[in-house]
């Protein structure tokens, strides 16, 4: 007899849920300790990256070890106040991301013909 | 197996699949090389 245990949460999950928030709007000089005490109560987060340069600036990528605890936060912390500033939160993808970035380097080829 | 107990089954696998463990090379291809830097968790961090 197979038997599945049936976790918490366990709703069919749509395609672009997954375990990276792309966060947008933070403060510019959020400290580790702001970041990980905001995003880490809702679980394990396996890393943080955080931007470095002023056309990233503002935004950060929140990876989960677990897909459900992404989903939380995002329908939780989307539009929380952080320094009077709304965060706002979106799931990562990658290929959108990815075309954007090639856009910007063709642009600054072309800027420097 | 009922259908039902088949779906099941493949929704899990599905989770099981989306959920396996990232390993540092695979977060670098996934993000942007340039204009981010993984942010060291303070050192009081304990993950729940």
């Amino acid at each position: 007899m197979v038997t599945i245990s049936l976790g918490e949460g366990n709703t069919q999950l749509p395609p672009e849920v997954n375990r990276v928030p792309y966060v947008q709007n933070l403060p510019f000089n959020i400290s580790s300790e702001e970041m990980y005490d905001i995003f880490g109560k809702y679980g394990a987060i396996r890393q943080i990256r955080i931007d470095t340069n002023k056309d990233t600036r503002g935004t950060a990528f929140v990876v989960y070890e677990d897909i459900y605890d992404a989903k939380t936060v995002i329908d939780h912390l989307s539009g929380f106040n952080v320094a009077n500033r709304y965060l706002i939160m979106l799931y990562y993808q990658q290929a959108k991301m990815s075309k954007m970035f090639d856009q910007k380097k063709k642009e600054d080829k072309i800027t420097k013909l | 197996i009922t259908p039902e107990q088949y779906n099941l089954l493949r929704w899990e696998k599905d989770i099981e699949e989306r959920n396996r463990p990232l390993t540092d090379e695979e977060l670098d291809s996934m993000f942007p090389q340039e204009g981010y830097k993984i942010l060291e968790p303070p050192p009081s961090y304990v993950p729940i």
